[in-house]
């Protein structure tokens, strides 16, 4: 499943994915593949990205429906 | 006990395991005989012109005749070796400068077998007994030449052995099993875990972990296919080691494009076009290395060219399609880069 919350919380800080993915120190193409739900990542890095964007765990990567 | 002791206990009890199973199934030697005859070479004419060799089997069966032919350094006469059952009975001929490990599954009754061994040090002589006993074309005769004259000290040896036509296979199997053990021991006991994080992130670990898994599984039913067919006597068309090459070549054609299709191939921050033109740069090399090995057989240049060929083919093609799936994924990649940019 897409993960648009992520895709939404990056654009609003007009940040690209090279750069998210350089700030948390992983690929371009792994933060592309959590975007796509292509890959569930772990939760040190859940907590990474949650750091950089300025969001909580739960407003990225829970789930509500 | 921890996770590591754990392994590493479970890895040394596999490795003694492999090994005994690698010498149980071993093939046994059954009976062999070995001679070290110096050659005298005069005006192309060999002193001693043969020497035999024999060994006595004493069961009916299966055996592989080992025959091994060598010297210090390579004499320049042909050495053919006729093996009979008692002195007249031809069942197997072979011919070459200097082989070693040449062997032959026959199925053999009791009795005396002998092995003559022709030192072959003119064309002539070649010719004679080329068309006498190896009924022609057991080696190309443009390689006899006229030996220098002078001693040469050569080594012969005949081994009776349990037919396995498997065991290669089984042993190399064995082998990886050993390599791959020996490699968990190892990285179990170093900071491995650190070092990876700075080459590749957390999914591209993930991703590599796979590609190995992948590939170890394709390799290992290649190997049980090959193994079932040699118990089978299935007649294959390529030598044991050639199969043996193109399964490991496989396998790690896997590992790279299964690595290279989901972006695990280089570490985050590497350039893949340098892999993309080092890709490109050997499959050209390999295929005209494949070019001509192929050609040189035609010529009679080389020995088996057409297996190195096969194997030089087979490494250009993997070396191509990999160039090609990082080109399509780089452009992919650069796609969506321009895609995401806010």
């Amino acid at each position: 499943m897409k993960n648009l919350k992520l895709k939404a919380a990056r654009a609003a800080l007009d940040m690209s994915q090279q750069e998210l993915a350089d700030k948390v120190n992983v690929s371009r193409q792994t933060i592309n593949a959590i975007e796509k739900g292509d890959y569930n990542p772990t939760i040190n890095l859940c907590i990474a990205i949650c750091k950089t964007l300025n969001k909580t765990l739960d407003e990225l990567f829970w789930d509500i429906s | 006990m921890t996770k590591k002791e754990k392994m590493i206990t479970f890895s040394v009890l596999g490795i003694l395991v492999v090994i005994c199973l690698l010498i149980c199934l071993a093939p046994k030697k059954l009976a062999s005989d070995e001679k070290n005859v110096p050659v005298k070479i005069k005006g192309s004419v060999a002193d001693p012109a043969y020497t035999e060799l024999s060994v006595k089997i004493e069961k009916r069966g299966e055996y592989d005749i080992v025959i091994d032919c060598t010297d210090s350094e390579t004499p320049k006469f042909i050495t053919g070796a006729t093996f009979m059952r008692g002195k007249d009975k031809i069942l197997y001929t072979t011919a070459g400068i200097c082989f070693r490990d040449r062997r032959k599954a026959l199925e053999l009754e009791p009795g005396l077998y002998v092995l003559r061994i022709d030192h072959i040090a003119s064309a002539d002589a070649f010719i004679k007994l080329n068309n006498a006993q190896y009924s022609g074309g057991m080696q190309d005769m443009s390689t006899v030449g006229s030996p220098d004259d002078g001693e040469y000290f050569m080594s012969y040896k005949l081994k009776a052995v349990e037919s396995k036509p498997y065991y290669t296979f089984v042993l190399v199997l064995g082998i990886v099993l050993i390599g791959i053990m020996v490699s968990v021991i190892f990285l179990s006991g170093s900071d491995r875990k650190s070092r990876a994080e700075e080459k590749y992130d957390e999914r591209q670990t993930a991703v590599r972990g796979r590609s190995y898994r992948q590939a170890f599984y394709v390799l290992l039913i290649y190997f049980l296919v090959l193994v079932v067919l040699r118990l089978f006597n299935a007649d294959l068309p390529l030598s044991d080691w050639t199969l043996i090459a193109m399964g490991l070549l496989l396998a790690e054609g896997i590992q790279s494009s299964f690595s290279i299709y989901n972006d695990a191939y280089f570490k985050f921050r590497e350039n893949p076009l340098i892999g993309i033109q080092i890709f490109f740069i050997c499959a050209v090399i390999l295929g005209a290395c494949a070019c001509i090995s192929y050609f040189g057989q035609i010529n009679n240049n080389l020995p088996n060219g057409r297996e190195i060929g096969l194997i030089y083919l087979l490494t250009a093609a993997f070396s191509a399609f990999d160039a090609v799936l990082l080109c399509m994924k780089e452009a992919k990649n650069k796609r969506e880069e321009r895609y995401e940019k806010p």
